[in-house]
């Protein structure tokens, strides 16, 4: 019997020393990517899969016609969406990839690009004939060792959308202060109108209404500000981000957000605001298509986010930037799924794409006006504006998640504006030693 | 003779890879992880070893982590008093010999069968502040000021998904406990009614002593199902608002999925680990004594 045991004991011994050899012996990584272009070969079919946070819902159409057109035009090369909520998507993605089951193409969180290029998961794009087109943008939040990894489809920025019934029937002027706002807010909450449509359940949600807040008081002072906080070299404390967080906080004293904010969630929020109960809302691109998708006559209008009391500041200083990129998986299918990318950016292949999914084009010489009867006044209010990108684009892992459950704490009356700003720093310090 | 035993080694051998593979391996794994800063996506080689920085982080600064345990404690007190206290009441009830019981086993194990996750958005949309039934209910019923914001308020989050758990095992919990009244013999009863004793002796002195290996199970299976508790909590408030229902498997989530966090995640699903080893260990002594006896 011992012998028994002892080679049944040697054989699960041989096993997991396979199994552990098998892991290593995994693809190398980016040692093997080192850009060099080689053309998929036109007689082998591709079977690529595609995953992006907006991938599923309203976009999922845009995608499986853009993947037909594809088709039609490269035969040997399928590309399928797979679609999947853009909630899980962060975190369903990262284990999928890990475990070799990733799309070939996908958006990856900035966040997550670095660990990912490291680990060898995605391929640079140096040498895309799209680049070219987009030579005027700055990309270096994509790149990581000088190398290019990710490359934006669309460009956006986010002011405030507002029901231009409830306007006119309340004789409001488009505020374009921030005391302003308030005064409208006042007047919309004495008819018994949810002033601002908000989820704080949703609390991702928030981040809509704290960035265009940021952007003067934060970003405008110092460009650079958030990779030094990233660095350890400054702290969200030395900067004057509880002004977002305390306004933020203002309005829900006033009352002007939605009732129940804290439970009632994104898709409620978004319902409450195309239904006419709430008066405004966040205003984005991509939130166009899934408004007009419930509520196709709904008149809707859009303003500049009136950050501050400085009406011109709130015209010139903005949040916008990339809003979703692409990236390719290193191996076999790079080739092809990167002749995919150069595929999308071509003049007409593009315009039918922002067209459907209803984004602002990175390309330029697209005409915005089919996208949406807003695109004309939401593009015009982007130009002369200096935009600076998203405050989570550059912060550690992490961090964003505690503001966010900051904010709900906050908006429970448990904390205040400077413990949101206390918290984000001890979780950018806990970070910080986990690198 | 030998022959025989040793061939049935070969047969229990695929069901022994798949366990070294699927949960030794794994676990394994993550023990390692647990003493580097794995974020979850970089490569093994590629990790740097942390040593038991991420454990002296869990049990000393993690407040979060202190109030996720909080939380867990109060769904076990809850779960143990409120949950298995119920349960044992329907099992005494349905152990009566009257009409109906059969009916009654049914509805009350029902809950225990539906997917937690379909009964989680069941519960939400029940809850919900402003279209839910509950408020709703009450609106209807003249208590409109006892409506509330009921997973959105930090004071009523976790008791309603605590609630919701209760509804859902109840009937679980109940089965056992029925099945152990059912083993007591009716003639320990007799034997008491003939001593003289009432319903409320006959209770404490006979059926609560015998049932106590019974409970005991009940009681390590409860445990072992609060400390594990996950999709309720992620599907009806996301841990939230703020960290009012985070519960010990939730952090593990954020910290990993969400935080990148994946090292500091593995140390505290270690100390998991280590007491539902425990848990279990103790179940299994009490089966066997049981068994003995």
């Amino acid at each position: 019997m011992k012998k028994r045991w002892s080679f049944i004991l040697s054989c699960i011994a041989a096993f997991t020393l396979m199994v552990g050899c098998a892991n290593k012996s995994e693809s190398p990584g980016a040692s093997s990517d080192d850009g060099q272009q080689t053309p998929p070969d036109p007689e082998q079919k591709y079977s690529l899969t595609l995953m992006t946070w907006q991938g599923s819902g309203a976009p999922q159409k845009v995608w499986d016609d853009l993947n037909a057109k594809f088709n039609e035009a490269h035969p040997n090369i399928t590309v399928v969406n797979e679609p999947m909520d853009s909630k899980q998507y962060s975190q369903v993605y990262k284990a999928r990839v890990v475990s070799g089951e990733g799309p070939d193409i996908m958006s990856v969180y900035p966040a997550d690009l670095e660990s990912f290029v490291q680990a060898g998961y995605i391929a640079p794009l140096d040498d895309l004939a799209a680049l070219k087109k987009l030579e005027r943008l700055n990309l270096d939040q994509y790149k990581v060792d000088g190398k290019l990894y990710a490359i934006p489809l669309a460009i956006g920025g986010t002011g405030i959308l507002y029901n231009k019934e409830i306007f006119s029937r309340l004789n409001l002027d488009v505020p374009r202060t921030w005391s302003e706002l308030i005064e409208v807010s006042e007047k919309i909450k004495e008819n018994g109108i949810v002033p601002f449509g908000m989820t704080v359940k949703d609390s991702w949600f928030t981040q809509f209404f704290i960035y265009p807040l940021t952007k003067a008081p934060v970003q405008a002072k110092d460009p650079d500000v958030y990779y030094k906080i990233a660095k350890g070299e400054m702290k969200f404390g030395d900067t004057a981000i509880s002004e977002a967080f305390e306004k933020f906080l203002l309005f829900r004293d006033k009352g002007f957000f939605s009732k129940d904010a804290l439970g009632i969630n994104f898709d409620q929020a978004k319902a409450e605001f195309a239904q006419g109960k709430s008066a405004m809302f966040v205003g984005t691109d991509w939130l166009l298509s899934d408004i007009r998708a419930i509520n196709p006559e709904f008149e809707l209008g859009y303003m500049d986010f009136p950050a501050s009391d400085d009406a011109t500041e709130n015209e010139k200083v903005g949040w916008g930037g990339y809003s979703m990129s692409l990236s390719v998986k290193s191996g076999k299918t790079k080739e092809a799924a990167k002749q995919y990318l150069d595929w999308l950016f071509t003049q007409e292949n593009y315009q039918s794409f922002v067209n459907g999914i209803k984004w602002f084009p990175v390309l330029e010489g697209i005409d915005v006006s089919s996208i949406d009867p807003l695109a004309n006044a939401m593009s015009d209010s982007f130009v002369g504006m200096t935009m600076y990108p998203s405050d989570n684009d550059v912060w550690l892992s992490g961090v964003a998640d505690t503001m966010l459950k900051s904010i709900q704490e906050a908006y429970l009356n448990q904390k205040t504006a400077t413990d949101i700003v206390k918290d984000m720093d001890e979780s950018n310090e806990r970070a910080l030693k986990a690198k | 003779m030998a022959s025989k035993k040793g061939s049935a080694y070969w047969f229990i051998l695929p069901a022994l890879i798949v366990y070294v593979v699927l949960t030794l391996l794994p676990s394994f794994y993550t023990f390692i992880y647990s003493l580097t800063n794995y974020d979850g996506i970089l490569k093994l080689s590629q990790l740097r070893f942390v040593g038991l920085d991420n454990y002296i982080y869990l049990l000393t600064r993690d407040k979060q982590m202190g109030q996720a345990l909080l939380n867990t404690l109060v769904w076990l007190v809850f779960q143990l008093v409120l949950g298995n206290g119920l349960a044992f009441l329907f099992a005494l009830l349905l152990n009566q010999k009257i009409r109906g019981t059969n009916l009654f086993r049914a509805v009350i194990f029902l809950p225990v069968v539906i997917s937690s996750v379909a009964v989680s958005f069941v519960w939400g949309f029940i809850l919900d502040p402003q279209v839910g039934d509950l408020n709703k209910f009450l609106q209807a019923a003249g208590l409109g000021e006892w409506t509330r914001n009921w997973l959105g308020d930090s004071s009523t989050a976790l008791i309603s998904i605590i609630l919701v758990d209760i509804w859902k095992s109840v009937g679980f919990n109940m089965v056992i406990l029925l099945a152990g009244l059912q083993t007591i013999p009716s003639d320990v009863y007799e034997a008491g009614k003939i001593d003289g004793a009432g319903p409320w002796r006959a209770f404490t002195r006979i059926t609560f002593p015998l049932m106590i290996p019974v409970l005991g199970v009940v009681t390590i299976l409860t445990v072992n199902g609060t400390l594990r508790t996950f999709d309720m909590v992620y599907i009806l408030t996301g841990g939230g608002p703020g960290y009012a229902t985070e519960v010990l498997m939730t952090r593990i989530f954020s910290e990993a999925f969400t935080a990148n966090r994946m090292g500091y995640a593995s140390s505290l699903a270690v100390l998991l680990f280590v007491v539902l080893f425990f848990l279990a260990y103790a179940q299994l002594k009490m089966t066997e004594q049981k068994d003995t006896n």
